[in-house]
């Protein structure tokens, strides 16, 4: 505190302090506006930048060179008995120019049973045969233990919740519409939106004839050779699917454009989340820009004073900049944790009622910083043309002012 | 091929307010026009052929009186040769104006939401595994838990409640019916706990499901009933 300069600011910020403490309510009120205003942005912000991580990490688990096959809402109707099921053999997808690799799944609800418990839980059919242990591809991505061994012929792989439901371990017998099948393995998944979560898995074929079909698929996905067009490989799988008959009841959509889709309403909603935000912050600042002016009429003769002691209009200025500075910063503080504490409710209501969502709000230091800074900045914004009026105050004029 | 046809003026023969008639029955085909295509593709490729006739009343929160909608499906021509079914859906309501756009527009989307559900879904599928008085998992930790079997509307059905670990403030009364020509569960009651207000809980079919519905220190008020009260069927 030895500088000059430095010490006056310190002067300076103290008199602002004790100039706001003089006050508590209103020096308080106009803090919750700025800080209810600056809330709003972290939440919004932090929501929008958690749902663009968790919509990222699906789609980096799906692939940017894969091809989608999934039976059209607008096609001729699923087959008898089922529901979004896509006649369709996968193995024909092979032959595809430019696949490198095929998967896909089928998944019904059927009667299972074990020795003390039954029910009817998702049985889902994979091709080719079900192996967690790559951890690849749309059904494995994300998967965080495996215990045991892909299954055989006869033979089954559940998930963890449906062990658990089921009261069985590897090795134990389950009844999948009245046929025993070996559990071979358990596997479970780490954090949320596992795609089949609950469900047991086994061959396709399996599943197949234990429906009665020779075909049928719930999604398939055909990977991209290196170097392959992704969009090319789209217009080669809807050719192919053309002359297998089943065009007409299939969506082919590419990895990129379900990203191009995604991307484009994730730069929607954050740029309505912003305009709400700026709306928000907008009306925190009116609030501040009210209390400034107020305070400076109030405190004319004070300033006059000042004036007369000596004081340069460059020092009454920072004074009341000091104060509206403070009150936003003491807002925003408090708005980053209830902006915050906001978002992480929501989350929750969100994964709570929305099936298969776990939305985790991103708390990002640059959000946290430029909240603040925001907050600051626009306060001492905000506090600048009452300031400006009163340190252009002539000081018989303010001293003279009842 | 089927025709659908839906007949909003039998409604406007009993509701007070014509002037809001309109809208209102608009709003109710256009919905139970949703409904009827959430039950559709499986019903109508299982369908044995035949007449078919099914009324139902929907029960919601905000409308004192109950929906009624009609179901009928029958052959559209007498010639063997024709596979056409001709389907015809009515709907009426008698409700304040007040009521009518909300009340029947919630009415509906819980009916269409139940019936979307995923463990309904998988019963409806396997309707013919169910048994009386036993516990079935379903999906994500839920349980439906059967009673006995029994009458609703004059269709035979297995009565249960539905409950999910994941929703342990609401539960789902549900008879369903081994009979693939009952367009919808005979009978469907969803309940909230709620401390106060609302419809407290009562069983009007499916008694022998009081036992299992005994929840001591709680609450359940019911939100929405669709239940079978006609249901005709010839060969």
């Amino acid at each position: 505190m030895n500088s000059p300069a430095l010490r006056q600011l310190w002067e300076l910020g103290r008199l602002a302090l004790r100039n706001a403490l003089r006050r508590p309510l209103r020096s308080g009120l106009t803090a919750l506006g700025v800080a209810v205003g600056m809330a709003a942005v972290v939440a919004l912000g932090s929501l929008s930048l958690g749902a663009q991580r968790a919509l990222t990490q699906q789609l980096e688990r799906l692939g940017y060179d894969v091809v989608l096959v999934l039976p059209s809402a607008a096609g001729p109707g699923p087959a008898p008995g089922s529901r979004g099921r896509l006649p369709l053999n996968p193995a024909l997808l092979e032959r595809v120019e430019g696949a490198e690799r095929v998967g896909a799944w089928l998944r019904e609800a059927l009667p299972v049973a074990a020795a003390d418990a039954q029910g009817f839980l998702p049985v889902v059919g994979v091709y080719p045969d079900p192996d967690p242990s790559g951890g690849e591809g749309p059904l494995w991505g994300g998967v965080s233990r495996v215990e045991g061994r892909a299954p055989g012929p006869a033979e089954v792989l559940l998930s963890a919740e449906a062990a658990r439901d089921l009261g069985v371990g590897v090795g134990d017998a389950v009844r999948i519409r009245g046929r025993t099948f070996r559990v071979s393995g358990i596997v479970s998944w780490g954090g949320g939106g596992a795609p089949e979560r609950g469900a047991l898995f086994l061959p396709l074929e399996a599943l197949w004839a234990l429906v009665g079909e020779r075909e049928g698929i719930t999604l398939a996905w055909v990977k991209a050779r290196p170097g392959y067009d992704v969009v090319r490989l789209e217009q080669d799988v809807q050719q192919a699917l053309r002359e297998a008959g089943a065009g007409a009841g299939a969506l082919v959509q590419s990895s990129r454009r379900i990203f191009e889709v995604v991307h484009t309403a994730l730069r929607i909603l954050n740029a309505t989340l912003t305009a709400i935000a700026a709306v928000a912050l907008l009306v925190g600042g009116l609030g501040l820009l009210n209390t400034m002016y107020t305070a400076v009429v109030e405190r004319t003769r004070e300033i006059g004073v000042l004036s007369a002691l000596g004081a340069r209009p460059g020092q009454i200025l920072l004074l009341f900049v000091l104060e509206a500075g403070g009150l936003g910063l003491l807002g925003g503080i408090a708005g980053v944790v209830l902006g915050y504490g906001i978002a992480l409710s929501l989350s929750a209501v969100v994964s709570r009622f929305v099936e298969g969502a776990a939305l985790a709000p991103g708390a990002s230091a640059g959000l946290i910083a430029a909240a603040l800074l925001g907050a600051v900045g626009l306060s001492a914004l905000a506090g600048l043309p009452p300031a400006r009026r009163a340190a252009l105050r002539p000081p018989v004029e303010a001293l003279r002012y009842e | 091929m089927h025709e659908q046809k839906r007949d909003p003026s039998a409604g406007a023969r009993r509701c007070r307010h014509p002037g809001f008639v309109g809208l209102g029955l608009g709003i109710l085909a256009l919905g139970l026009g949703g409904l009827v295509a959430a039950q559709a593709p499986n019903y109508f490729q299982q369908y044995p052929g035949g007449y078919t006739r099914a009324v139902y009343e929907i029960v919601t929160e905000g409308l004192e009186d109950p929906i009624r909608l009609g179901w009928t499906v029958e052959p559209a021509s007498a010639s063997d040769s024709d596979d056409r079914l001709r389907v015809v859906t009515t709907n009426e309501v008698i409700a304040r104006r007040d009521q009518l756009e909300t009340g029947v527009a919630n009415g509906v989307a819980q009916a269409q939401l139940l019936l979307q559900d995923e463990a309904i879904q998988a019963l409806l599928a396997n309707r013919e595994s169910l048994e009386p008085h036993t516990v079935f998992l379903l999906s994500g930790g839920a349980r439906f838990v059967t009673g006995a079997r029994e009458t609703i509307g004059g269709v035979p059905a297995i009565c249960g409640l539905l409950t999910d670990p994941e929703k342990p403030d609401r539960r789902t009364f549900l008879a369903i019916a081994e009979d693939p020509t009952v367009p919808f569960p005979p009978w469907m009651q969803l309940e909230e706990e709620k401390p106060s207000g609302g419809r407290p809980h009562t069983l009007s079919v499916c008694t022998s499901l009081a036992l299992t519905a005994l929840a001591p220190g709680r609450r359940f008020v019911e939100v929405f009933r669709l239940q079978l009260v006609e249901f005709e069927r010839r060969e």
